[in-house]
C-alpha cells in the first residue's frame, strides 16, 4: 500500500490479531472480518468532496484498522460492548454518500458496516409504517414498497446511494420534504444499540408526552451516541395523481416572495425548486424563457386528484400576484430527467477545479440577506469562479438554501485551504445573516468549528449528553463535538 | 446531443471563463489541459479517464449492482471497485494481493450501473480491462486462467464434441442465407431448444447451416475475462467457417455470442460484413413478414427475464418488445410481466462467467432473481440467453424453457 494519510493520529490498538479474532468470534465467520489492505482503502472515505481531489493525487484520508460486517444488533452490541472495554473507535458506515467526512475514519478504529442489515421487518397497511433494518438503501427501499403500493416520500439526492441508518444519523431531507417531512417527521420509533452495548427500542406510537423524546436526541448525532439498528417509518399509497408547472422571476426576492406565500397558505407542494439566475443558466438551457431570469418549479401529488388541480390553481394565483411568468411543464419534466444527474464531481475535478455544495437554512425574514451574504462572501474569494444558489426545502416559516462553488486554488494555498477557504465564506455569510449552519448534509468534519457559533452554551449540553451515553468517547470521534485538523 | 444543443448546455462555462481574470483563466486552460497527468499511466488495456469518472462518482449506481447484494461489502460498490482499481492501476495498491486483484472480478458485466449512468459508463467494461491488464501480467485469481486453457482445448465452453455429438444439430442445407449460430451453453444444456429453433427455421424457409462438427466456442466468455488473444483466436476460426459457408446473415440464440460476433470481434480488429442478429430479433421479423403463423394453442403461463445484453444495448441494439411481441403473438398464451424487465432486469448470475470464479456469490444472485420471476406465479420461466437459463436451471427454480421454445410449440409440426 503506497498512499499518504490526512489524518494520520491513529489510535494505537496493543493487539490487532487478537481483536481481529475477537471480532469473528462475534460474528461467526472470518469472511465478516477484514484487514485486507483494498477493504481499508475502501472505508478511507465518504464522499466529502474534497476527498475527492486527495484521490486522484494517491492520498487517503483516514484507514481504519479493521472492517466488521455484523448481521445482528446482539453481533453489534457484543462489538460496542469490546470497543467500548478496549477503548477502540467505532465508525457505523451504511454507504459512504455523506458530504461532509462524518464516515472517515480519523483515528482509525473498528468500521461497523450495517449492509448485511437489510429487512423490511414489516409493512403494515393498516397504521400506514413499514419497519425496516438501517442498512437498506433507498431506491432499494423504494422498488420493494411499490412493488405493494406505497411510498415514504424520503426522496434525497443521495437516494440511490444512501441507508435508512444514514438518512437518520444525518437527519436528512429529501426532495419531495415539503409534502412528505423531513426524517424527523417519518421516523417513528428506533432501535438502537448504545456504547456501552445496551439495546433499547423507543416506543411506536403517533405521539406521546412521555418525557423526552430519545429518537430526536439520535436525529443527527452522526453515529457519536450509538448505532441505530432499525427504524419504524411513515409511508402512504402511491398518489394518484402529480402534475408539475413552472414559472420564472426577474428577481429572486419575488420568488421567495411568492413560495413563502402559498406555503403559508398551507399548500404543500411536494416539490418547490427556485433556482438563481446563474443555475437556471446551468439547468435550464433548454428554456428559452428562462434566460437571466430565476426558475421556480413546482410539483404537487396527492390520493385525490381535485386536491392537485386545487393546489395547482393556488400556486398560479399566488405567482402571478408575485410578478412571475408561467413557463409550462417543461422545465419540471427536465428536472425530472436530470435530478439524479450527479456528474460534475467526475467532469470538473479532474480538470482542477475545486468543489462543493453547503446547504443551509433561515427564517423568512432573513432570507434575501442570508442568499446575498453568502455568495457576496463566497464572491470574495480568491479564486473563485462560480457561486451560485438554490432554494430547495421549504416551510411555513423558512427556507433552505443550497449554494454552490467551484474555483481554481490560488498559488499559495494547497486545494485543502482553498476548499476551506470557501466553506468559510458560507458560513460567514450564512452566520451574519443570522442562518443555520447546515440544513440536512450535517457537521462531520467540515462544519465541526462553526458548532460554538451555531449553539453557544447549548454544545456543552451536547457534550454532556454525549459523554452521559457514550462515557469512553468510542463513537465516531472527530466529528461534530470537536474540530478534526490534518496532522 | 447536436452541437447546437451542446453550445446552449455548455454557454456558461465560456462565460465563466471569458469574465475571469487573466489569471484565473489561465488556470483554468492548464486544469482542462493537464487533465491526463491524474490519470494517465503507461501500457494499459484502462480507459483510465472513464475509470477515474466512475471512481469519483457517489455510486449513483449501486442499488442496482447484482454483485454488491449478494456480498455486502463497500469494496465491491461499482464506483468503489473503480477506485480500487485506479489506485492498483497507478501503483498505489499492489496487484500482486489476490484479495485486492479479485475486486475486478466481482462484477457480472450485467451493466446495470451504466443504465443509470449519467456519464453513460460501464463500470462491468472498465473491470474487464483491468482482468485483461491481470491476464498480462499472469496475475489470476482461482479459477480464471483453468477456464481459459480449458476453452482453448477443447474449442468450447464444455466438452470437445458439445456441437459435434448431436447429428440432428448438423444440418447444412445448400446455397445457406443464415448461419445457425448456436452458442455452447444452448447445445450442451438445452438442446431441445437447438431442434425448437431449427424447426423455427425449417418452417419458415430458410436456408441455413450449423457445420456443428466444425464450430468452435465464440470466445466472448474469454473476452470478458479479459484473455483477449484468445479471442482474436476464436474471431480468426469463426469468421474463417462463416465465409465458407457462404451465408449472409448469422443467427444466434444467445445474445453473448452475438455481441462478441458482432461488436468483440470488431473491436478486435476482424472487421467483416456479416449481418449478425439473435434469434429474438430474427423470429419477430419472420412474423411480421408471415413467414410463419403460430396458430397451436400454449395453454400456459410464463413470465420473461430480459437478458441483459439485449434489454441494455449492450449488443448496439436494445431489445426489449421484440419478445414480448413474439408472446403476444402466440395463442392462448398467458404472458406475466415480472416487476423488474426491460432495461431494469436483474442479473441471473451468470454474466462475466462468474460461476467460473465466484460460484457461490453467482448462484446467490440468481436465486434472488429466480424468487422474482416465481413471484409471478407463471408456470415456466422463459429467457433468450442460454446463460441465464442455464443457470436458472442450475439453481432449480419453475421449469425454464428458451424463447425458441415456446414459440416453436405454437408452430404446427
Amino acid at each position: 500500500m503506497n498512499f499518504d494519510v490526512v489524518y494520520k493520529k491513529r489510535v494505537e490498538i496493543p493487539n490487532l490479531e487478537q481483536l481481529v479474532s475477537q471480532l469473528v468470534h462475534i460474528v461467526g465467520n472470518e469472511k465478516w472480518v477484514s484487514t485486507e489492505e483494498a477493504d481499508l482503502v475502501a472505508y478511507s472515505k465518504d464522499y466529502q468532496l474534497i476527498t475527492n481531489r486527495w484521490m486522484m493525487e494517491g492520498v487517503v484520508p483516514g484507514l481504519p484498522h479493521v472492517i466488521v460486517w455484523p448481521e445482528t444488533e446482539e453481533q453489534i452490541s457484543k462489538i460496542l460492548l469490546l470497543a467500548n472495554e478496549k477503548k477502540i473507535p467505532v465508525i457505523p458506515y451504511g454507504e459512504g454518500s455523506g458530504v461532509v467526512g462524518a464516515a472517515i475514519p480519523v483515528y482509525g478504529g473498528i468500521m461497523v458496516d450495517l449492509k448485511r442489515m437489510t429487512k423490511i421487518i414489516e409493512v403494515n397497511e393498516h397504521n400506514l409504517t413499514v419497519t425496516v433494518q438501517c442498512g437498506a438503501n433507498g431506491k432499494w427501499l423504494e422498488r420493494e414498497l411499490t412493488k405493494v403500493g406505497y411510498l415514504i416520500g424520503h426522496v434525497p439526492q443521495s437516494f440511490y446511494s444512501s441507508t435508512v441508518g444514514g438518512w437518520i444519523a444525518h437527519r436528512a431531507a429529501g426532495q419531495f420534504s415539503t409534502k412528505y417531512g423531513k426524517i424527523e417527521d417519518i421516523v417513528l420509533s428506533m432501535r438502537i444499540v448504545l456504547p456501552t452495548g445496551e439495546i433499547v427500542n423507543t416506543k411506536l406510537y403517533p405521539r406521546a408526552s412521555d418525557g423526552p423524546q430519545i429518537e430526536r436526541l439520535f436525529l443527527s448525532s452522526e453515529g457519536t451516541l450509538g448505532i441505530v439498528t432499525q427504524a419504524t417509518m411513515k409511508m402512504w399509497p402511491l398518489p394518484k395523481k402529480q402534475a408539475g408547472i413552472a414559472f420564472i422571476f426577474n428577481v429572486i426576492e419575488d420568488s421567495l416572495k411568492a413560495t413563502r406565500l402559498i406555503l403559508q397558505k398551507q399548500i404543500y407542494p411536494a416539490v418547490i425548486r427556485i433556482y438563481d439566475k446563474a443555475e437556471t443558466e446551468r439547468h435550464f438551457y433548454i428554456e428559452p424563457k428562462a434566460n437571466k431570469k430565476v426558475m421556480v418549479i413546482f410539483v404537487c401529488e396527492a390520493p385525490i386528484e381535485s386536491l392537485v388541480d386545487l393546489e395547482i390553481s393556488e400556486i398560479k394565483n399566488t405567482c402571478s400576484e408575485c410578478k412571475g411568468i408561467e413557463c409550462g411543464k417543461g422545465p419540471v419534466v427536465h428536472w425530472f430527467d436530470t435530478r439524479f444527474t450527479v456528474n460534475e464531481s467526475s467532469i470538473y475535478i479532474p480538470k482542477g477545479q475545486i468543489m462543493d455544495t453547503v446547504e443551509v437554512s433561515c427564517m423568512w425574514d432573513k432570507a434575501e440577506q442570508l442568499y446575498h451574504s453568502v455568495i457576496g462572501e463566497l464572491s470574495k474569494v480568491e479564486g473563485i469562479l462560480l457561486a451560485s444558489g438554490h432554494a430547495s426545502h421549504f416551510y411555513p416559516n423558512g427556507v433552505c438554501f443550497y449554494f454552490s462553488f467551484s474555483g481554481v486554488v490560488p498559488d499559495d494555498q494547497t486545494p485543502e485551504e482553498f476548499f476551506k477557504l470557501a466553506w468559510e465564506a458560507v458560513m460567514i455569510g450564512t452566520l451574519q445573516a443570522g442562518g443555520s449552519i447546515s440544513h440536512h448534509h450535517g457537521i462531520g468534519i467540515n462544519r465541526a468549528r462553526w458548532m460554538r457559533e451555531e449553539h453557544g452554551p447549548v454544545l456543552d449540553l451536547m457534550k454532556k449528553i454525549k459523554h452521559v451515553i457514550d462515557p469512553k468517547g468510542i463513537m465516531n470521534p472527530g466529528k461534530l463535538y470537536e474540530e478534526t485538523e490534518r496532522e | 446531443m447536436g452541437l447546437l444543443a451542446k453550445i446552449k448546455k455548455y454557454k456558461w462555462i465560456g462565460k465563466l471563463i471569458f469574465s475571469s481574470s487573466l489569471k484565473n483563466t489561465k488556470k483554468i486552460i492548464h486544469g482542462f489541459r493537464h487533465e491526463k497527468d491524474f490519470y494517465h499511466v503507461e501500457k494499459t488495456h484502462v480507459n483510465m479517464k472513464e475509470l477515474l469518472k466512475c471512481a469519483l462518482c457517489p455510486n449513483m449506481c449501486r442499488f442496482e449492482c447484482p454483485s454488491l447484494r449478494v456480498t455486502q461489502k463497500e469494496m465491491y460498490s461499482p464506483a468503489t471497485k473503480a477506485r480500487i482499481a485506479f489506485h492498483m492501476e497507478k501503483g498505489n495498491l499492489d496487484m500482486v494481493n489476490l484479495h485486492t486483484a479479485e475486486v475486478a472480478y466481482m462484477c457480472t458485466n450485467c451493466d446495470g450501473c451504466r443504465n443509470w449512468c449519467p456519464m453513460d459508463i460501464s463500470t462491468g467494461d472498465l473491470l474487464t480491462q483491468v482482468r485483461a491488464d491481470l491476464m498480462e501480467r499472469e496475475i489470476y485469481i482461482p479459477g480464471v486462467k483453468e477456464f481459459n486453457d480449458r476453452v482453448l482445448v477443447n474449442q468450447t465452453t464444455f466438452v470437445p464434441e458439445t456441437f459435434s455429438r448431436n447429428p440432428e444439430f448438423n444440418v447444412n442445407m445448400e446455397n445457406p442465407e443464415v448461419f445457425y449460430y448456436m452458442g455452447c451453453v444452448m447445445a450442451e444444456k438445452k438442446p431441445e431448444a437447438v431442434l425448437a429453433n431449427m424447426k423455427i427455421l425449417k418452417k419458415a424457409g430458410i436456408r441455413f447451416c450449423t457445420f456443428s462438427d466444425e464450430r468452435t466456442c465464440c470466445g466472448g466468455p474469454l473476452n470478458t475475462l479479459g484473455f483477449f488473444d484468445s479471442v482474436k483466436k476464436f474471431a480468426k476460426k469463426n469468421l474463417a467457417l462463416f465465409n465458407k459457408s457462404g451465408a449472409k446473415i448469422i443467427i444466434t440464440d444467445c445474445p453473448a455470442c452475438t455481441n462478441t460476433i458482432r461488436n468483440t470481434y470488431k473491436a478486435l480488429g476482424f472487421k467483416h460484413k456479416f449481418h449478425v442478429t439473435t434469434s429474438v430479433e430474427f423470429y419477430r421479423t419472420l412474423l411480421e413478414k408471415e413467414k410463419i403463423t403460430p396458430s397451436k394453442q400454449v395453454d400456459v403461463s410464463i413470465t420473461y427475464h430480459d437478458p441483459c445484453i439485449s434489454s441494455r444495448g449492450k449488443m448496439g441494439t436494445v431489445d426489449i418488445e421484440n419478445a414480448r411481441y413474439i408472446f403476444s403473438r402466440i395463442p392462448g398464451l398467458d404472458f406475466r410481466e415480472v416487476y423488474l424487465g426491460g432495461n431494469e432486469t436483474q442479473c441471473c448470475g451468470r454474466g462475466g462467467v462468474s460461476h467460473v470464479h465466484h460460484a457461490e456469490e453467482s448462484d446467490a444472485i440468481g436465486r434472488q432473481r429466480i424468487q422474482q420471476l416465481k413471484d409471478t406465479g407463471a408456470q415456466y420461466l422463459v429467457s433468450a440467453c442460454p446463460a441465464c437459463e442455464e443457470g436458472f436451471l442450475f439453481i432449480g427454480g419453475n421449469p425454464v424453457m428458451d424463447i425458441g421454445e415456446i414459440l416453436a410449440l405454437s408452430l404446427e409440426d
